[in-house]
């Protein structure tokens, strides 16, 4: 195959065909070889007619390098904040389609199609990667930004009337009349979906107005911010779109500090008032402007919600009386300076920091018996200019992973620690740190949780020396890992790496550290034979293990030269807020995870918490008279029969209306074969239990794109070298049967459903 | 059946935005049928009808490609396209590519020039397309200006070289289309002669000559005093009897600033898709009124012609006429100005028919100088010694053709064409001028003793 094409080439199509026309004439008059216009479908066809035995390829191609000393594995971080943003837009468009399609997708309105098609876009291979021009990469988060502000509209339009309704499961026909703002015209298709929901018919301006904040990952939330007068109530609505119930803190931030939390049975439920750390204070100032002048403290008010699954709940923030027991406990906050240890406990889990630079040491589970040293730090690779002997001028760019060597130079001024803040209390204890100038951190331990969550806030990375600088975190333990590590593909299979090799041909190492960067969106983790050392993460970036029982991932990088790949540009990031401000750095707020767990056990927490890292609880705040709730009939709502949940191994990946009366469903088995005794086994599924407001009328399983039966799919079959083998025998879940609703996942299965519902007239 | 469609959906629409919101009534439209590109907002039938109108500013649009009959390439590779890391350009693309486009709307005009190169792409097209093309002739969308073998050059060429090279070319428009050309196109010589003017203008039938290089302080005045447009008598002998209408063209044989849309091209192109980001059709609309309103100060009439094309453009002709169409579509909706496809010929008939007098010019435009200190007068010495090649073998070619003619011409055997045709390439302004490559110049110099020899 000739693949005779390139860049953006064709755009005089002339030029090609009336050369081809001629090479296929002159080549094929010759008759030593034939030439003819083809495709690759050709192509294959002709291949497979040949029947010949192919060898046997597993795993992926990564890490890419397309000659010595260049490695790709640079744009696996670059334009971190983008990437956290796609992802976090990725769970959002998840939720903003459920819930379009629990009111029924609407002809005019907000919807998810802007969304859609900007997530579509920003997939793109110089889209998300990182490798694009500044001005494009503006473009991609303009978009975005339009899409979720949409899709915003959209939630925030359809909460109000779940909340509002009186949910019952019933399939009556019922077209709500605010819905029909504007005649329908002109599709000569009268009939359109019902609303699915049923609710009692009110006035549009009785329906509660819902505010999302689009900022809570810097702290800026206004309508939580707003001073909660007495006789007010802050409704705090968390929609979980995961179809297991989930109890988690969230934390929102708050000026009053007299405050109290009710469920939604009116019960008060613990709460927590916790202190922004300074890397918050800062990020916050840097978009929002310093408001503390004209602004009260403000703080993180934590509280554990049960969310059903698939569905929402909502909790009432009020004020509340001085020093009652049911008031948000203030947290004790204590500067430490000092050599020793600190110690962290949560139910089942003790953690030791070093007093002196807050490196933790020690991890301690007493449920599952897991005793571990361990060492968390910052370091930052010296980005080549390319000034070197060996492949000279290959600097380390928006693709390319270039450090000038193998050091990698700590954060932290080893003479000069800033004191340690500890803030401990009845939910979550936390210790502040300011790593360096431009390196903040948050270790973050749940009373309840058996993982350790680091909040960072790392920028502008200093450039004044000159020096572009790669960012890393490691975390070292006393795991004997020999060489071995695992990182995620795309977020659900792990593949194993092995440091300084590769299974398909004898590696020239010649760079040793990005040689073995490998792209992580899930997870990354190492194991000996007791113990597994997981990192989870919140986007998509670049992780190593380079030394045993060590794991890195990159979280930022700031470069001054271009790596010559084609963006003709240095990946130098910065923020420009106001005119006449001179622009910064770009400065990333993120979290990671961390856990340690015997050996078997590890793959249920990385499974589950990367699930919910995935896809965190949505918030949406209102207010409202403290006494009067007409607005809020339905406080708490799943759209799963009662009582259900899905299995531990299942989850929803797609809910989606694609037309009237047709849904898109996705099941996803989230376990490999063998990665969990338990849960690595075939699940099966009832369909109707999803779904207890309405009622299923036919079920089909459809390819993975969803554009035709799965039973319709032919995909050819091809021959094996003798010798090469599949591992493993795999299992897959049965087809769906006619007429039935229930349906079987085998591990890393994905079901796509196109599903039909019933309806009365 | 698809436009009686699209007219009710636009009622519809109409409608719509009469009783809700324009946002509104956009959502709708692009929700129910921005899947159907028929029925999109981004589906506009550009109107590129239109001619002259009284009472308005015309502005002749006159799509073009300027190409060079070798200079930093031979002629034969402009022609094919190779060696194109010199230079990008490729003449055969450019025929094949404006041809198509000329079909897909019948108000689209182009004016072709370089008979080298048309001759060398006519003869490979099959008799279906030169079927095509000569109803295009017909209906007056391509038409030929000039028609020389080349564009040549007027200071280093001799009288009889620049009559033979122009019987040449107009000979095989006569013959293949049946055509005469009308208008003498001499938009890039460095000066020009007064020979250009009465005999290679006015003599051969010519209505005006149009070039685009004149002497920058000249240039400066003739637009104050609106004298770019004159009447032009280059004999003092025969003065009147040999005039003709000459012009400078308004901005060399470029398009005015920010419209040029060949494929490369850095100006904006015409954004009209409300599905889009940056819709520019408003400010697209304004540069060009504000640039005719300004070119029409500076010429007598109510008629300004704009060169749209320069070297070796339109090898994706697509490229110019998609926006072309545009802007004739969005500036006639505006209103303010009138623009329309046009031609020389077009545009001369409609100066013409103002009746009004016309400054006159005598002599010539020699020599010329685009800015201080930048006087084009090497190129008249530049490479002697093919400039004495060339006046040697004019005279040896009135030879062999005379000793052809007396033994009657021959259907095999040696013939004088191929000096002739050597001879027509070499007149062109960067030819004889010397002011080509110098592998060109090689090239040139083998063409010539290629077809010496044949004399011989």
């Amino acid at each position: 195959m000739w693949t005779m094409g390139s860049d953006f080439t064709y755009e005089n199509a002339n030029t090609w065909f009336k050369q081809i026309d001629k090479l296929i004439h002159y080549v094929n008059k010759d008759g030593r070889v034939n030439a003819f216009y083809s495709t690759p479908s050709i192509y294959v066809d002709a291949n497979h007619a040949e029947n010949i035995p192919w060898p046997l390829k597993l795993d992926d191609f990564f890490p890419y390098a397309d000659r010595p000393h260049c490695y790709w594995t640079g744009y696996f971080t670059s334009r971190p904040t983008l990437k956290r943003y796609v992802r976090q837009l990725s769970a959002y468009l998840q939720v903003a389609r459920q819930l379009e399609f629990l009111i029924g997708k609407r002809k005019v309105g907000p919807t998810t199609d802007s969304l859609e098609e900007a997530m579509a876009v920003v997939q793109h291979h110089d889209g998300i990667s990182g490798t694009e021009q500044q001005h494009v990469a503006d473009d991609y988060a303009k978009r975005l930004a339009l899409g979720a502000a949409e899709a915003e509209e959209l939630v925030g339009s359809v909460l109000p009337i779940l909340l509002g309704s009186k949910l019952k499961a019933r399939y009556k026909k019922e077209i709500n009349s605010e819905m029909k703002t504007v005649p329908h015209v002109g599709s000569g298709n009268t009939s359109r979906s019902p609303p699915e929901i049923s609710y009692s018919p009110m006035n549009k301006d009785k329906l509660l107005k819902v505010q999302q904040c689009a900022l809570l990952n810097i702290s800026y939330c206004p309508p939580t911010e707003a001073d909660i007068v007495s006789g007010k109530s802050l409704v705090v609505v968390a929609y979980n779109s995961l179809g297991w119930a989930r109890e988690e803190l969230i934390r929102i931030p708050v000026t009053n500090s007299m405050l109290e939390v009710k469920d939604s049975k009116g019960n008060v439920i613990p709460s927590q008032l916790v202190p922004l750390s300074e890397g918050f204070e800062k990020v916050r100032n840097i978009y929002i402007g310093d408001d503390s002048q004209n602004k009260h403290l403000i703080f993180w008010l934590v509280f554990y919600v049960a969310v059903p699954p698939f569905g929402y709940n909502s909790y009432f923030v009020t004020t509340s009386m001085a020093n009652t027991p049911n008031q948000a406990s203030k947290s004790s906050v204590e500067k430490l300076d000092t050599v020793g240890d600190v110690v962290l406990k949560s139910r089942d889990l003790t953690l030791s920091l070093s007093k002196l630079n807050g490196q933790l040491m020690h991890f301690e589970n007493h449920r599952t018996k897991t005793n571990a040293s361990i060492e968390q730090s910052y370091c930052w690779y010296n980005a080549s200019d390319g000034n070197t002997n060996e492949s000279r001028l290959q600097a380390s760019g928006a693709y390319i992973f270039r450090p000038n060597s193998s050091t990698c130079f700590p954060v932290q001024d080893p003479n000069n620690y800033a004191p340690l803040k500890v803030i401990r209390g009845t939910l979550v204890d936390e210790i502040h740190q300011e790593i360096s100038p431009w390196v903040f951190q948050v270790v973050r331990l749940l009373k309840t949780s058996e993982h350790v969550e680091i909040e960072f806030v790392v920028g502008p990375i200093p450039i004044e020396d000159d020096l572009g600088k790669e960012l890393v975190t490691k975390l070292h333990t006393n795991i004997s890992s020999v060489g071995e590590f695992y990182t995620d593909s795309n977020g659900r299979d792990f593949v194993k790496r092995v440091r300084n090799y590769r299974s398909d041909w004898n590696l020239n190492v010649t760079e040793p550290v990005a040689g073995n960067y490998y792209p992580v969106n899930l997870g990354i983790y190492l194991k000996d034979n007791e113990k597994e050392a997981s990192l989870l993460v919140d986007r998509a970036i670049g992780g190593s293990s380079l030394t045993d029982g060590e794991l890195e991932v990159m979280l930022h990088r700031r470069l001054l030269h271009d790596d010559g790949r084609g963006v003709a540009e240095a990946l130098n990031e910065s923020i420009c807020i106001s005119n006449g401000e001179p622009c910064q750095g770009l400065v990333v707020q993120g979290q990671f995870f961390i856990n340690i767990d015997p050996v078997g056990n590890a793959a249920r927490w990385r499974r589950t918490q990367g699930q919910k890292i995935y896809s965190p609880l949505q918030l949406a705040f209102a207010m409202i008279p403290e006494t009067n709730h007409s607005t809020i009939t339905t406080p708490e709502f799943s759209s799963l029969i009662a009582g259900y949940e899905l299995p531990p191994n299942i989850v929803i990946i797609t809910l989606q209306e694609l037309d009237e009366k047709n849904l898109l469903l996705r099941l996803a088995h989230i376990y490999e074969a063998n990665e969990d005794a338990e849960l690595s086994q075939v699940a099966t599924i009832n369909l109707e239990n999803l779904f207890a407001h309405r009622k299923i009328d036919k079920v089909s399983e459809l390819s993975l794109s969803a554009n035709q039966l799965r039973s319709k799919m032919k995909p050819l079959k091809w021959k094996l070298e003798t010798g090469a083998q599949m591992v493993g025998s795999p299992i897959r879940g049965a087809p769906i049967k006619d007429g039935q609703f229930s349906i079987e996942i085998a591990p890393m299965e994905i079901k796509t459903l196109s599903i039909k519902f019933k309806y009365d007239n | 059946m698809a436009e009686g469609m699209c007219s009710l959906l636009l009622l519809h629409l109409l409608l719509l935005c009469v009783v809700g919101s324009c946002e509104l009534c956009h959502a709708w439209w692009t929700q129910n049928y921005c899947y159907d590109d028929e029925f999109c907002p981004a589906v506009v039938d550009y109107d590129t009808r239109g001619g002259p109108v009284a009472g308005k500013l015309n502005v002749h649009l006159v799509s073009h490609s300027h190409d060079d009959v070798g200079w930093l390439k031979t002629v034969d590779q402009y022609y094919v396209g190779s060696n194109n890391s010199i230079q990008v350009a490729a003449v055969q693309y450019i025929l094949d590519s404006v041809i198509l486009a000329l079909q897909e709307d019948p108000n689209r005009k182009f004016i072709y020039v370089e008979q080298a190169f048309f001759q060398r792409w006519w003869r490979e097209q099959s008799k279906h397309k030169q079927r095509i093309v000569k109803r295009l002739v017909k209906a007056g969308q391509l038409e030929f200006i000039n028609g020389g073998w080349c564009m040549h050059d007027e200071a280093s060429t001799h009288y009889i070289d620049m009559i033979d090279q122009t019987t040449l070319g107009h000979r095989y428009i006569k013959k293949q289309f049946n055509k005469v050309p009308r208008i003498g196109w001499q938009i890039d010589p460095f000066g020009h002669s007064a020979i250009q003017a009465y005999l290679l203008g006015a003599e051969v039938g010519f209505d005006a000559v149009f070039f685009g290089r004149a002497d920058y302080q000249d240039i400066a005045k003739r637009r104050i005093d609106r004298t770019m447009e004159f009447v032009w008598q280059g004999s003092r002998t025969l003065g009147s009897t040999a005039q003709i209408l000459g012009g400078v063209l308004n901005n060399l044989y470029v398009p005015p600033h920010g419209f040029e849309f060949d494929i490369a091209s850095a100006d904006p192109p015409i954004q009209d898709n409300p599905l889009l980001y940056d819709i520019n059709v408003q400010e697209r609309v304004d540069s060009f009124v504000k640039l005719a309103v300004e070119q029409g100060k500076e010429f007598r009439t109510n008629h300004i012609m704009w060169t749209m094309g320069s070297d070796f453009t339109y090898e994706n002709a697509n490229t110019w006429f998609k926006q072309i169409d545009k802007l004739i579509h969005y500036v006639n909706k505006d209103g303010r100005v009138n623009a329309f496809y046009s031609t020389p010929s077009i545009y001369v008939d409609a100066n013409h028919a103002e009746n009004i007098p016309w400054p006159l010019k005598l002599d010539d435009f020699f020599p010329y100088a685009d800015r201080p200190h930048c006087y084009w007068t090497g190129y008249f010495t530049s490479r002697p010694t093919l400039k004495r090649y060339v006046r040697q073998l004019s005279a040896y070619l009135q030879v062999a053709r005379q000793l052809e003619f007396l033994i009657g011409k021959r259907k095999v055997g040696p013939t004088t064409d191929s000096l002739e045709e050597a001879m027509a390439v070499v007149q062109h302004h960067d030819g004889i001028s010397g002011t080509e490559q110098q592998h060109v110049a090689d090239d040139y110099a083998k063409r010539l003793a290629l077809g010496a020899a044949e004399v011989l």
